[in-house]
């Protein structure tokens, strides 16, 4: 029996090809394709302009404190500027790397390696700093609205640090759970590539349901603690 | 990206020369002719979008071949977040599958076991049946060239047996 004759049979199916003119070619050129990282994008993104909304919150506090001459204030809330500021150059950062996923030129191991190594650091960091955004934003707002001469007391010292550990740890536990599909398929893939074990891809795909759901109750878990926390704030006031 | 009018058509000049690639890998990871017309749009627009790297530095066929199947195995991991393209014009390729000739029994049935094949070696058998040199598909596929060469070996051995089994290409297999 001949391996090639397998080519053969396929060569056959050359005849068989539907023809695309050039017209209907270069209109498609003009189309927009969503990427596959589309999702990603939009939540880098959202975090993103959170972390320029809280950045010119600290500014104007940072200003405030500055004429109200408060030192201690005004040091707490150039450090929260400089922080900001690192989160978002960490997010900019993500942005730039997940366009990059795209890029058709580098082999699929290649390509799946980088978003591994993508996965495993700087995006391990975004997340943090992602977690850490959605404290530094409610802090920044409500100290904006809420100072009296540049100083900002909390009412109850334990249920703000509570509080702001809840949502914290509730972002990144959030964040994180979206990530472990796209981590689990990465390294299916990667394992495909270099091992000769072919069902690992379907393993994981079997997997995802269990990991939607975790995900639904957490965003249900983090949804009560941000409603709590308005409540407090609101009752407060 | 390269944007000038001659870039563009040049472009355009490759891919029709080249677009029986695209077919073939929309033929093995795509079973209706919308998926398959949403896939080659895809492909198009991203070799478009590569061209500008694209600095000739390997032939334009393997370059297609990597940019085309990296779209097909990375569109198949997003499958579920997908978004179905707007079809291009009247000529789209439903419409001129219409016009060509209706597969053969032995095509049809060998297009159909490389659909369940996993989708890496739906790639590595692609370029096999391609004739691309076991260089080329570890060159495109990032696999060292012993793994491609087992690979290959294991697939040819499913695909022959699942031709046998139906009975088809006897002529050419025996």
């Amino acid at each position: 029996m001949n391996d090639d004759k397998l080519q053969m049979i396929w060569s056959r199916s050359r005849q068989e090809e539907p023809t695309m003119n050039r017209m209907t070619i270069n209109q498609m050129l003009d189309k927009s394709a969503r990427s596959g990282w589309y999702g990603m994008r939009i939540e880098a993104w959202a975090f993103l302009i959170m972390q320029g909304i809280a950045e010119l919150g600290h500014i104007v506090n940072l200003m405030t404190s500055a004429m109200a001459g408060n030192v201690g204030w005004l040091f707490l809330h150039l450090s929260l500027t400089l922080l900001t500021s690192g989160f978002i150059a960490v997010s900019v950062m993500v942005l730039h790397e997940v366009r990059s996923f795209d890029d058709g030129n580098v082999n699929l191991s290649e390509l799946v390696r980088r978003q591994l190594r993508f996965f495993h650091t700087k995006y391990e960091w975004w997340i943090w700093t992602c977690s850490l955004t959605v404290w530094v934003f409610s802090f920044s707002l409500v100290v904006l609205v809420e100072n009296q001469d540049g100083t900002y007391r909390a009412g109850n010292i334990m249920e703000v640090t509570a509080l702001s550990l809840g949502m914290i740890l509730g972002t990144y536990s959030l964040l994180r759970a979206g990530l472990y599909p796209m981590v689990r398929r990465s390294l299916a893939t990667l394992y495909d590539l270099e091992s000769q074990t072919m069902d690992e891809t379907r393993n994981v795909e079997s997997l995802r349901k269990y990991w939607l759901l975790g995900t639904i109750l957490l965003v249900i878990a983090l949804a009560t603690v941000v409603a709590w926390t308005g409540y407090l704030w609101l009752s407060n006031g | 990206m390269r944007t000038s009018e001659s870039d563009r058509q040049r472009f355009v000049e490759l891919v029709d020369r080249h677009q029986g690639i695209l077919h073939r890998i929309c033929a093995v990871y795509a079973t209706r002719a919308e998926d398959r017309q949403d896939l080659f749009q895809d492909m198009v627009l991203q070799l478009w979008r590569s061209y500008g790297s694209f600095r000739g530095r390997s032939d334009f066929a393997t370059w297609m071949y990597r940019v085309g199947l990296n779209t097909a195995l990375m569109r198949q991991r997003n499958a579920a977040r997908q978004p179905a393209l707007k079809p291009v014009g009247p000529n789209t390729i439903d419409e001129m599958a219409a016009d060509a000739q209706p597969p053969d029994e032995e095509v049809q049935f060998l297009r159909t076991c490389i659909r369940e094949l996993p989708t890496l070696d739906r790639a590595i058998v692609l370029l096999y049946l391609e004739e691309r040199s076991y260089e080329e598909i570890s060159h495109i596929t990032g696999l060292s060239r012993s793994n491609v060469s087992v690979r290959i070996v294991r697939l040819k051995a499913r695909l022959r047996h699942a031709l046998e089994q139906k009975g088809l290409g006897k002529e050419v297999l025996e």
